[in-house]
Formats: structure tokens, sequence, C-alpha cells
């Protein structure tokens, strides 16, 4: 019966023990998070480590660590620095994350982390083939027009301009707001001579989105050159 | 909290067409359950009180219930033997018994319990000699032979009913056997009628029952064996004072008294533990009264579950409280922040009407999360 009662004891300081470990990182998770809000995010990543090396397989601090890196790399993004190292670390720390969360929570932000490193990657060295690292993007979240678009950008740049196009017009339709997707479709079609068809895009997107002065811009440009046309007698 | 959920050794003690009657352990004291064939009735209201209150010389019920559509009773078990099996009971006994039996009928009655039941298995000989009623408010009129004639007649128990049954009961202590004898359940019901024109004193005559005590016993016969209950004593009260009178003469002073006694309490110690029928080995309780028994094992991992079932949920509340609302909030915001699109773009400084798109396809990218993606 002792012999009973003490394992019972050792269990229970088992369980204990182990609560106060969980209690613990998530002192650590909470204090990064919080880093993280504010844009410490050296702080941040300084908590998530701390808690990754008590728990490497905590979901939380894993995913905290991933936004960290996320977030200077996309600090240093508006800077327009090189930042192909930084989102492949972002990267590096979703990809183990979704070993550990495979809820599909983080699939958004993996998503975009990708898109992220596939242009940076692009600005360094624009002959490397990052088509993968879409096709990942848009596997993980297929409402990642972003991905899309610069798939839809390399794949004209590569001469497959029908299948730019297509991707462009499913762009626009799912998601009329998305302004580059205008853009770039009707600059195919401009590149093409077709003037006509490149207004038809460009006038659609400023109808879509009036305030974008791009679109408003292209608009103009494309209406001026038809009338040109038109007095010209090539219309 | 039921004495059940803690039973064990559990022995059956008799098993009839009227109920099965168990008897076991629990909480260190013995108890009896008694679970009621279908179809028979008990009076909640004589169950009720017995339950409430307590009452000398009347068993006393702990629970009662209804189960698989049967009625149960749990209450103590009494350590002793059944009346019959000690008869036939030396007078003098046999009248200190039944007046006891009816202070306890009285005090019962002054409640509005009436047992409706009397006869020699539902009073039980303690080891102190002392007779406890049993089985109190069954629907019905009970045991044939010790029946009042208009409980036959579906009439219910009332105080003359009792008393009825109670001078059934002296008979049968006095003669080891029941006055009336009979086939059929008619039988008896007619022999009951016919009460006024027994002659106990006779038959007892005939066991070797002394003339002086037949004597003493003649007014007994004539206020209790009537077939009218009008022609019977007044009450347990008029009864206590005959039996007192009966007593008086019949026990032969203390010393008679006391050896008779205890001859008695022999007697009943050597009935003690006769009323099981499957001589005292264990049986196991009816499945519809079957508890999980927490034995010390049990205990120890009942213990431990709980124990365990609570620091998991500490854990689960420590570890998923703030997913839902931190670092999965902050994601969120930051990917919203990331993807917002673009819905002004800064005007280039000079258009030019016919100028060709720029070629570097990246900076025509829209800069998720700023505003000067397109240049």
């Amino acid at each position: 019966m002792t012999g009973r009662f003490l394992q019972l004891g050792r269990l229970i300081a088992v369980l204990a023990i182990a609560v106060c470990f969980c209690a613990c990182v998530e002192d650590d998770v909470k204090r990064g998070n919080e880093a993280l809000r504010i844009g410490d995010y050296d702080r941040a990543v300084l908590n998530f480590s701390k808690a990754l090396d008590v728990q490497p397989a905590d979901r939380d601090a894993r995913y905290g660590l991933a936004l960290a890196y996320y977030a200077i790399a996309e600090d240093k993004e508006r800077l327009k620095g090189s930042t192909r190292d930084l989102w492949e670390r972002a990267v590096k720390e979703f990809r183990i994350l979704s070993n550990v969360d495979s809820s599909g929570r983080i699939d958004a932000a993996y998503s975009t982390g990708l898109f992220y490193l596939a242009r940076a990657t692009l600005a360094e060295d624009s002959r490397t083939n990052v088509l993968p690292l879409l096709d990942h993007s848009i596997l993980l979240d297929t409402a990642n027009y972003f991905s899309y678009n610069l798939k839809a950008l390399i794949l004209a740049n590569q001469g497959r301009v029908e299948e730019a196009k297509k991707i462009y017009v499913y762009i626009v339709t799912k998601e009329p707001k998305f302004a580059s997707a205008y853009l770039n479709l009707g600059n195919l079609y401009w590149e093409e001579h077709d003037v006509e068809s490149a207004w038809d895009i460009w006038s659609m997107g400023h109808e879509a989105l009036p305030k974008d002065a791009a679109l408003a811009r292209w608009t103009r440009v494309a209406e001026d050159s038809l009338k040109a046309m038109v007095q010209s007698g090539e219309l | 909290m039921s004495v059940l959920d803690d039973a064990c050794g559990c022995t059956l003690l008799h098993e009839g067409g009227e109920a099965r009657i168990y008897k076991f352990n629990s909480g260190g004291r013995s108890f009896v359950l008694k679970w009621y064939a279908e179809g028979v009735r008990i009076d909640s209201r004589s169950v009720e009180v017995l339950l409430r209150g307590r009452f000398p010389g009347a068993y006393r019920i702990f629970e009662s219930g209804v189960r698989d559509g049967r009625a149960y009773l749990v209450y103590e078990f009494i350590e002793g033997a059944e009346s019959d099996t000690v008869a036939p009971l030396p007078p003098a006994v046999a009248l200190y018994s039944l007046r006891k039996v009816t202070r306890t009928l009285s005090d019962l009655a002054r409640q509005g319990v009436h047992h409706g039941d009397l006869n020699p298995s539902n009073v039980i000989f303690g080891r102190d000699g002392e007779p406890v009623v049993i089985d109190c408010g069954i629907v019905g009129p009970g045991a044939p032979a010790f029946a009042a004639p208009e409980r036959f007649q579906g009439k219910p128990a009332t105080e003359k009913s009792d008393l009825y049954s109670l001078g059934m009961l002296l008979y049968c202590w006095l003669a080891g056997e029941p006055l009336l004898s009979a086939e059929k359940f008619d039988a008896y019901a007619a022999a009951a009628n016919s009460a006024d024109g027994l002659d106990p004193t006779t038959l007892l005559y005939a066991k070797g029952v002394g003339a002086e005590t037949l004597a003493r016993l003649e007014p007994l016969w004539k206020g209790l064996l009537r077939s009218s209950p009008e022609d019977r004593v007044e009450d347990f009260d008029e009864l206590d004072e005959l039996l007192e009178i009966a007593f008086d003469a019949e026990c032969g002073g203390e010393v008679v008294w006391n050896s008779t006694r205890k001859a008695f309490l022999a007697s009943v110690e050597s009935k003690i533990g006769t009323n099981c029928c499957n001589r005292g080995e264990t049986s196991d309780l009816p499945v519809a009264f079957a508890v999980t028994k927490r034995t010390g094992r049990r205990r120890v991992a009942l213990l431990l579950a709980a124990i365990v079932l609570i620091l998991s949920v500490m854990a689960l509340f420590l570890l998923l409280l703030p997913a839902g609302n931190s670092v999965d909030e902050t994601g969120k915001r930051m990917l919203e922040k990331s993807r917002a699109l673009e819905t002004e773009v800064p005007e280039a400084e000079s258009p030019e009407p016919f100028e060709k798109m720029p070629e570097a396809v990246l900076e025509s990218l829209p800069v998720p999360g700023t505003n000067d993606g397109e240049e």
C-alpha cells in the first residue's frame, strides 16, 4: 500500500513539474507576444526562443518566433534593402511550425511569407526559378492573390502570356479590388499593341477602384491613344 | 448516499411469491433489502412514517423506492429469529411479547399507520428476546390465516383489523401453529367470517395448555377473535390492559419469570441465523441494485484519475486559453496589415501619353502593407 502511495506521489510530482514547465513556457510566450504587439521584435525573438529552448514543440512559441522574423523582414522590406535572408529565416520557422500545427491556422501567414521570399529572391536574381515557392504559397492559401499576381508576371516574362492572362482574369474575378492585376493585364495587351483591350481592362479597374491613381492614369493614356488612332485613321 | 452503494456480503434470506429478501452489509451494519414482486404494493404513508421516525419495537426503514417497476425497501437487519420458529412459546412469554407488540402498534397507530399483515414471520425476536415488528403497510389482506374478515373484503388495515390479527398471532405463539388452516384463499375468508365460532381454548387444551392459563386467556379470545370489528376490544390500550392482567397472573412471580425468560432466550439464540434460504452462502444483489463498489484499489485509481483530470484541465487551460487570443490574434492582425490592398496609388509625376509600361515587373507589384508599391 505504501509503495502504491509512493508511486502515486511520484506521479503527482511529475505532473506538477510538467504543469510548472507549461506555466514557465507560457510566461515566455506571453512576454514574446507582448513584445511582438508593440513592435519590439528583437525581444519577441528572444522570449519565443527561450520558450522553445524549454519546449521545442510549443506551437505558440514557434508561431510567435516565425511572426517575429516575419515582422523583422517586413520592416526591412519597407527600407527597400535585401530581405532574402530574413524571409528565408521566417519561412524556415513556418516550415518547422507546420510540423507542429496542422490545423491550417498558420497557413495564410506561411503563404504570405513564401510570397515575400519569392519576391526577395527575384529581387536579388531575377533568373531564379521561384515558381515552386509561389505554387506552395498558393497551395497553402488559395486566396493569396499576391502570389497569383507574381506568378502571372513571371509567366508573362517567360513568354507564357496566355497563362498569365488567365491568372489575371482569375484574380480580378475573385478580388475586383486588386489593382495590380488590372494594371498588369492591361500592360500585357498594351505590349501586344492591343490598345482597345488594354483600355477595356484599365477602365474596368478604374471603375472598380476610382481612387487608384495608376489605373486612372493608364486609362487616360489608353483613351488618348485610341483617340489618336481614330484621328490617324488606324481605327 | 444510498446504503446500497457500499453493499457487500449479500445473502439471500428468503425467496417467495411476494418478495425476495436479501441481507447485506454496508458501513459496518447489516441491512435487509426487500424487493417486492411485480404488482405488490406497499402503503407509501407507512413507509414515509417509518423512514422519518423511530418507533420502539418496530423496524427502521432506511430507503425505499422502485427498481425495474418493483417496489423495494431497505431496512435494518434484526439479528434474531422469526417468531414462528421459536413457537410454541411459554404462555407468559407469549403474553409479554404480545403486549410489547401491542404497544408498538399503538405508537404507529397514533401516526396513522396500521400494520395490515401481522403474522409470526413479521415479528422477530431479537437476541434480547424482545419482539420487533417488521413489514408494515402492505396493501392487501396479508397472510390469510391471520387476516381479519374485513380485510378479505378489500378494506384497508385498521386498528381493529390489527387487533384481530394479534389474537391470531397469540394463538399461533401458544399453539405453535395457526388457528386457521385452509387450502384456498376463499376458505380462509369464510373461516375468518366465522371467527366467533372458533374455540381456541379447546384446541389449546388439547395441546396441553393448563386450565388456569386457558381461563386467563379467555377474555383475550373474546375481545380479539371476533368476525365483526365492533365486537372486538375498543383499541390497543384496552388490549394492553387485558394482556397486563393475564400476564401478571401467568408470569408466576419474578423468579419464575426470569427462569422462563432465560429458557426462552436460549431457544431464540438457537434459532438465530436459520432464516437464510441459501444457508448463508454469499449471493449477489439483484442486477437492478448492482453498484460499482469502491474497493481500496479503485479508490486510489479514482483519486489518481481525479488528480490527473484536474491537472489536465489546468494544463489545457494554460495552453489553450492564450492560443485563442494572443499569438494567433497578433498573427491575424499582422497578416491583415500585410495584405491590405492598395486603394490609392499616387499618380506618376509626368505621365507620357504613349509611353510603354515599366519593364521592371517587380516594381509593379503591390507591396503588402505599404501604399507605395506602384511606382
